[in-house]
Parts: C-alpha cells; sequence; structure tokens
C-alpha cells in the first residue's frame, strides 16, 4: 500500500482518536482530575526527608499524621487546634509518658490495615531521633523520645526523656506522617522515597524526575472518597509558563506566584490568586561581633526605626502580616495580647545618641532573591535608616556564607513556626542551639536572660507559668535586639475559579474532600 | 591518521580534566550546599551532620583526590538532593536533551541549508534580503524571548499546542521551534556564503564553460566543497546546542540536562552539577573530535602525518 496525501491527512486526524480510545472506554470514573503546576518537585517522596516547602504540598496527600492541625478552624486558613487523626484520642500517662490509641478502619494504600507497628516503626530510633538516624533532620521534632512502644494493636506509648508538654503538637507536625512499615523494609528508604505507601487519601502511582508525580484516588481512605479521580503534580520552573498553562487550561492549579502578578491573575476570566499569609516571618538579624551592631542601643534603634507598613505596602500590596514579634496568634493560650513591633523614629534618634553613633558605616548584606523581595525591602530600609541618621551601606552577596563572613552587622533570615507554641519557632531559631548564639551573632552575655528563660520553659507544664516564662523570653530577647522581623509573606496560588480549595498558613496543600471539590 | 586521532583523543582527555577540575573548584568556592538545601534555621548540629554525610566538611585537596579516585571507577558521587548516583540523575535526564536537540539541529539543517543555498542562488536579489533577514531575526532574538511569544500565541491564545511537558509529540513542537531558530538563521546565513565563495572558484566556472548543466555543477561540485566549512561550523554548533538548550528546557519544563543543569546549581547539588557539566563538556568535545577525524578523512588538503597542509 502507498501512502498518498490523503492517506496521510486522514491517518493523522484519525490517530488522536485511535490512541485515546482504550481510555476513553476505561473511564467510567466521572471524578474530574486536578493538575497542579509546582515550580520545584521533592526528589524523593520519604515524607520526613523533605521537610519544605517542595515536599509537604506533596506529601500531605500521600501521609497521615498521628493528631492533626486543623486549620480550618480559623476561617484564614491559620487555624491552630490540634483534632483527632489517626489517632482517636490520647492521654498523658505522666509527665514524660503520652499513650495514643489509634482508629482501627486505617487501611494503607497496599492493602495493609495500620497498627501499632507501623507506628512503632516510623518513630523508630534508626529513622528519626537517634545518633545515627537515617533522617538526621527528624531530631528537632523527636529528639526528646526515649522509646516509642506499641501496647496493643492500636495503641502506643510515646515516652520522653524528660517532660514533654508539647508532645502532641510534635505528632501534628510535618514529620510524624505514618509509614507502613512492611513496603518500608521490603524497599529501604531509598525505594520508599521513590514508591511511597502512605494512608492519605491519594495513592502513588508513577513519577518521572524532575517531570511530573502522579496520585489516583484512594478510595478506601478512611476519611472518605477523594473528590478528583487523578492527581498530577507537573514541575514547571518558569512562572510564565505556569500562567500560560493555567490560563489555557493544562493546569488547574499553579504555586509560588509573586505579589505582583496577582493582578495579572484577576484579569483573567476564569482564573484568580488566592492568597494567605504563611507561619514564616522575614526578619533582620544584627551580629554582635559588629563594631556598631555589638552596642544593642544601636541594634534596638535598628529595629525602631523600620515603617514595617509602608514594606508593606509598598512589596506586598498591604496584605502580608506584620507580627506582634515572635509572637503569633496561632499559639493559642500563649499568644501574649498587647504587643507590636514599634515604629518609632524619635526613639531611634535618642538611642542613636545615646550610644554616641557618630555616623560610622554599617554593613547590610542581602541575597537579592533568595528571600521574595528582599533587595527591594532592603533599599527602601536603608532609606528609613538614613531618615534617622544611620549610614548603613548596601552589599549584595550570592549566598549565606558571602553574606555571614566576617564584616557583617546587618543580614536577612527568615523563622518558620514548625508548630504554634514558642518551643517550636523562636527557641529553635534563637535558643542556645541555634546558629546566631553558636557563632555568637548573639552573644552569650546578651542571650543569658533569653536563654534561662527558655530553659525553664522547657520543663514548665503549667499553663499559666508557661505563658509569663514566654513574656520573659520575648522581653529578653527584645532587649538583647539580635534581630527584628520585618512582616510575614504572602503565599499566592493561582486557580481555576472551578476549582474551590483553600490554601492555608503552611505549606501544606490539602486536597482532602473536606478541601477540595469542583464547581 | 592514527597519531592524528590519538592526539586529538589526549587534547579532548585533557580539556575535560581542565573543565571537571575548575567546576570543582569554583563549585566549592560557591557556598555551602547546607545553606541552600536545608532550611536556614536548621541546627548548626544537623547541618554539621550533613556536610559530613556529603564529604564536603573536609578540606578541599581531600575531597578532589576523592573525586578523582571515584571518577576513575565511574563513581561521580551520589546527588545531596535525593541520594542517588549523580551519573543516574543525569542518565535520566539525557534522552531528553537529545531529543529536542536532535529535532532542534534536524530542522534547522533541513531548513537552514535551504534558504541558504536558495539565498545563494538569488544573490544580491530582493529573495536574498528577505531570507537573510529571516536568518538574521532567527539567530538574533533571544531563545527566552522567542519561547515565551510561542507560548503567548500557541498555548495562550490560539490553544492549539501544549506549554509544558514531554507527554506526547506536540509537547516536542514549541521547544524544537525555539531552540532551532538561532541555529536555523546561523545555518542559512553560513551556506549562503559558502555557496557564494565555492560559486566564485575557477573549478566551477570551468564546469560551467564544459557545459555541464546548472543542477549537476551545484550538486557535484558547489554543495560539497561548500558542505565542508559547513560541517566545521556544524561541529561546534551541535556541542552548544545541547550544551545551551538550558532556558528553552527551562521555559518549556523540558527535563533534560540544561534544566537538571540549573536547578542543580541553585540547590548546590554538586555530584549532579559536576556530573552534568561533564556530560556537557564530552558532548562538545565529541563533536568537535569527530569534526576533526570526518573533516581529515573528507579533505585531502589536510596532512594528518604532521607536514605542512598543502596550499
Amino acid at each position: 500500500m502507498s501512502l498518498n496525501r490523503r492517506l496521510f491527512v486522514g491517518g493523522a486526524v484519525s490517530a488522536p482518536f485511535v490512541v485515546t480510545t482504550p481510555h476513553a472506554f476505561a473511564q467510567t470514573d466521572r471524578r474530574p482530575t486536578l493538575t497542579v503546576a509546582v515550580a520545584e518537585l521533592p526528589k524523593v517522596l520519604e515524607p520526613a526527608m523533605e521537610l519544605n516547602n517542595v515536599g509537604t504540598r506533596v506529601t500531605y496527600s500521600v501521609f497521615d499524621t498521628v493528631i492533626r492541625r486543623d486549620f480550618k478552624s480559623q476561617p484564614d486558613g491559620g487555624g491552630s487546634k490540634l483534632v483527632p487523626h489517626l489517632a482517636l484520642s490520647w492521654e498523658q500517662e505522666s509527665p514524660r509518658s503520652l499513650v495514643v490509641k489509634f482508629r482501627n478502619d486505617v487501611k494503607f494504600h497496599n492493602g495493609d490495615e495500620m497498627t501499632s507497628d507501623d507506628v512503632a516503626y516510623t518513630f523508630r530510633e534508626g529513622r528519626l531521633w537517634g545518633e545515627k538516624a537515617e533522617i538526621p533532620g527528624g531530631r528537632p521534632f523527636f529528639g526528646t523520645l526515649e522509646a516509642v512502644e506499641a501496647i496493643d494493636k492500636h495503641t502506643v506509648r510515646f515516652r520522653t526523656r524528660a517532660p514533654d508538654v508539647l508532645m502532641e503538637q510534635r505528632l501534628a507536625s510535618w514529620c510524624s506522617w505514618i509509614v507502613n512499615k512492611r513496603h518500608y523494609e521490603q524497599v529501604g528508604i531509598d525505594g520508599f522515597g521513590k514508591n511511597p505507601v502512605g494512608t492519605g487519601p491519594y495513592r502513588f502511582t508513577r513519577m518521572r524526575a524532575n517531570e511530573f508525580m502522579e496520585f489516583e484516588a484512594f478510595d478506601a481512605y478512611w476519611m472518605g472518597r477523594p473528590t478528583a479521580r487523578r492527581v498530577t503534580f507537573r514541575e514547571v520552573p518558569e512562572l510564565s509558563t505556569r500562567i500560560a498553562g493555567l490560563v489555557s487550561g493544562e493546569f488547574d492549579l499553579i504555586t509560588n506566584v509573586p505579589p505582583d502578578q496577582i493582578q495579572v491573575m484577576s484579569s483573567y476570566r476564569d482564573v484568580e490568586a488566592r492568597s494567605v499569609v504563611l507561619a514564616n516571618s522575614h526578619l533582620l538579624t544584627f551580629d554582635a561581633r559588629g563594631p556598631m551592631t555589638s552596642d544593642k542601643r544601636i541594634r534596638q534603634a535598628l529595629a525602631v526605626s523600620i515603617d514595617r507598613k509602608k514594606l508593606v505596602d509598598a512589596l506586598w500590596l498591604g496584605k502580608a502580616t506584620i507580627p506582634p514579634s515572635h509572637n503569633y496568634p496561632e499559639y493559642g493560650q500563649m499568644f501574649l495580647e498587647g504587643r507590636s513591633l514599634p515604629f518609632n523614629p524619635e526613639r531611634a534618634r535618642a538611642l542613636l545618641r545615646e550610644a554616641g553613633y557618630k555616623g560610622e558605616p554599617i554593613t547590610y548584606r542581602t541575597m537579592p532573591n533568595y528571600y521574595t523581595g528582599a533587595l527591594d525591602a532592603a533599599q527602601i530600609i536603608v532609606e528609613m535608616w538614613k531618615a534617622v541618621g544611620i549610614d548603613a551601606r548596601l552589599q549584595v552577596v550570592e549566598n549565606f556564607a558571602q553574606m555571614r563572613a566576617p564584616g557583617q552587622q546587618v543580614g536577612n533570615n527568615s523563622n518558620s513556626t514548625r508548630f504554634p507554641d514558642p518551643l517550636g519557632a523562636i527557641w529553635p531559631s534563637w535558643g542556645p542551639a541555634s546558629d546566631f548564639q553558636t557563632s555568637k551573632a548573639f552573644a552569650e552575655a546578651d542571650a543569658a536572660p533569653f536563654n534561662a528563660a527558655g530553659r525553664l520553659l522547657l520543663g514548665e507544664t503549667d499553663q499559666a507559668k508557661r505563658k509569663a516564662l514566654f513574656a520573659q523570653m520575648l522581653d529578653a530577647y527584645e532587649d538583647a535586639c539580635p534581630g527584628t522581623i520585618l512582616y510575614q509573606p504572602l503565599e499566592t496560588y493561582g486557580v481555576k475559579k472551578k476549582v474551590n480549595w483553600t490554601p492555608y498558613s503552611f505549606f501544606f496543600m490539602d486536597l482532602r474532600a473536606d478541601n477540595l471539590s469542583f464547581s | 591518521m592514527l597519531n592524528f586521532a590519538v592526539s586529538r583523543i589526549m587534547r579532548a582527555f585533557l580539556t575535560i580534566t581542565i573543565c571537571v577540575t575548575s567546576v570543582f573548584v569554583i563549585l566549592r568556592l560557591a557556598g555551602d550546599p547546607s545553606d541552600i538545601l536545608l532550611p536556614d534555621d536548621t541546627l548548626p548540629e544537623i547541618k554539621a551532620e550533613y556536610r559530613e554525610r556529603w564529604g564536603i566538611d573536609r578540606p578541599m585537596p581531600e575531597q578532589y583526590l576523592r573525586f578523582l579516585v571515584a571518577v576513575t571507577r565511574g563513581d561521580l558521587g551520589v546527588s545531596f538532593a535525593d541520594g542517588r548516583a549523580a551519573t543516574i540523575v543525569v542518565a535520566e535526564a539525557i534522552p531528553n536533551t537529545l531529543l529536542l536537540a536532535g529535532a532542534a539541529l534536524a530542522l534547522a539543517l533541513m531548513i537552514g541549508i535551504p534558504l541558504g543555498i536558495f539565498a545563494a542562488l538569488k544573490h544580491n536579489s530582493a529573495l536574498d534580503r528577505i531570507v537573510m533577514s529571516i536568518a538574521v531575526l532567527g539567530f538574533s532574538i533571544p531563545t527566552f524571548f522567542l519561547g515565551i511569544l510561542l507560548i503567548l500565541l500557541f498555548a495562550l491564545t490560539l490553544r492549539w499546542l501544549p506549554s509544558s511537558g514531554t507527554e506526547t509529540w506536540w509537547h516536542l513542537v514549541m521547544p524544537t521551534l525555539t531552540l532551532a531558530a538561532g541555529l536555523l538563521g546561523k545555518v542559512a546565513r553560513f551556506m549562503r556564503t559558502a555557496m557564494l565563495e565555492v560559486l566564485g572558484q575557477s573549478f566551477v566556472r570551468t564546469a560551467r564553460a564544459k557545459g555541464v548543466p546548472r543542477l549537476p555543477v551545484l550538486l557535484r561540485h558547489v554543495f560539497p566543497n561548500a558542505a565542508v566549512p559547513l560541517l566545521m561550523f556544524l561541529g561546534i554548533e551541535t556541542g552548544l546546542l545541547f550544551a545551551g538548550a538550558a532556558v528553552t528546557e527551562t521555559i518549556f519544563a523540558w527535563p533534560g540536562v540544561g534544566r537538571l543543569l540549573v536547578s542543580s546549581a541553585g540547590s548546590r547539588d554538586l555530584p549532579v552539577i559536576q556530573a552534568a557539566i561533564l556530560f556537557v563538556a564530552c558532548v562538545i568535545i565529541v563533536c568537535n573530535l569527530a569534526v576533526d577525524i570526518i573533516h581529515a578523512l573528507i579533505d585531502p588538503r589536510i596532512d594528518t602525518l604532521g607536514a605542512k597542509a598543502q596550499a
């Protein structure tokens, strides 16, 4: 048979139908699919290996935590109420022991029933918290553990070396996803990272490195049938390509949309931007080893002469949040009312006079793009400081090593709230084990009152005393002033209007049925 | 001929060594990967543990010696990001780059060569100027800009083509056009110049004077002679095409070596960067080596024994 033009054109026209027909016949599930374009995909899906924004937005749909933080308990998606999840209930057996009763109707994606053996395996010393744990990043979350014991098929005891009031928070954190013991033992940590088995609403089907990860609905999910038939996370590093794909209908949801694109989103009929303020703060650090910033009055002057509202209005369309210091409403009972980050140029001038500051240069180093808008913010802040008589010299550097090299006096950084308590935020970020204290940027003498209050807080279980100790910590921090918060940035997603989905104040993307539906 | 090939291969080996060493040193001077790969408030002891695990806590000369010993065993280390062998991470991306660069090269040659010949034959005419204007536009327009324009037109406005990914053959269309545009323009211009140079040679005049028809003159005398410099030119350009696909691959989310290089550089995944650079260096060197050898085989003026080239 010879190929003529007519035959060729006919073949070309019918080819797409021939190729897709088997799928069409196989397709009986009428639920829609969801395609999410992300700037970057996680390298692996071992959930405790990828404790970052890139990893947890995927693993949140594949795994479940022991206890669940109910972000929707607040209308802004920043709720911190802890609710039962894989755990039915829990009880503080003693100050050092928490007994958790688990559900008996939970299945893993491979059909196994979830039992206390899986829980004990997940939290074993060799994986998360031992000296040579496979995942060193687990230790800040579970380093207090002494043992995890299965009491019966669905009950587990968590024993700690010292009283740990935060164990429930830890069990609701992004490090407490339960893994399937049988599968993990069969394939090992590397194999598990490429082919995970959890209990979440979506089951891993396939992935292609640096391209996509695909999941199908796990209809035996204990919280109910997922609303999407299939979820695909697709890596699209270029922002304009992500936006074009969203508008053209290739994607239903895109991540990492900068503030200046929010207007662009709203110019399209069936697409909108949805933003949430993150549980993460951008801040400036003041290095006590610097010639000027060794004087805490100068550090305080630097902090009070920043007009944060202007920064937020100029750089974040007024939508970022200025928290009342390292003190967030999501702390619940630990939140300290009536605090703020003051803007007081007069006070700054007085502090500078008191310190005998004569306009000596202060080096301010920043990386241009590591933190969104950091360079723009730096240029504005330098002008604000100039207005009170501070001569700040901006140096743009490429990496942290250059930023922290000798000569730095002001730098930038960000602090995340690992779990909503001072011991899950300011303490790991600024406490004795932090980079700031070990490097002496937060000088020992300056840090002493802060450390003393923090150490007492670690062992305290009485709520009123805990709150008072936190107030002491924060007072000590603000007096020493080793850094100051600028704002909590905005995380913006581009979403098809037909997709009913709410972003949370953390990097998780909740695609469970109670947070994802289609109009 | 053997001596010629051996000397070229030795030179290629030296080039690769210099390239890999430079990359090794520069990467280690460009910042600590643990600062980028781990959250910025990671405790120092955890960072130290990762640095030890990755072997970047040792003095640089020791790291380099270990690296060289490992390379001789074909081991380029494991990715800091996912713990897999760097060679496997890069090998997974190579077919995508070969497919894209191969398609772009084929398109550039299929269109560029005829355009160049056509322009040469219509020398100094309006058609020549139009063709050359298109060629200049092709290699002047930045890849990034052209890629975005194509996405705006074909994905956003007309909705004919997908904007990113590799699922179907349709996904190959826009990246290929973007990557081929520059080379196509260069090939057309180069072909035109080479053709014009040969067309003015006395042996062409002689052939025409002897009554050989125009087409056989072109096919048997002009084109083979004009193809020799084009071959040399393509040797360099093909290597650059494979190496320079990074921008195109990033725009269209095409998971090739170029994009891997960009993302690994962003996250300071040193073993993967080294493996990717080694691949790119090898491609460029192999292309040049192949061209050198082919040139020596097809052009009798090249003396492979080291004697002076004939005039």
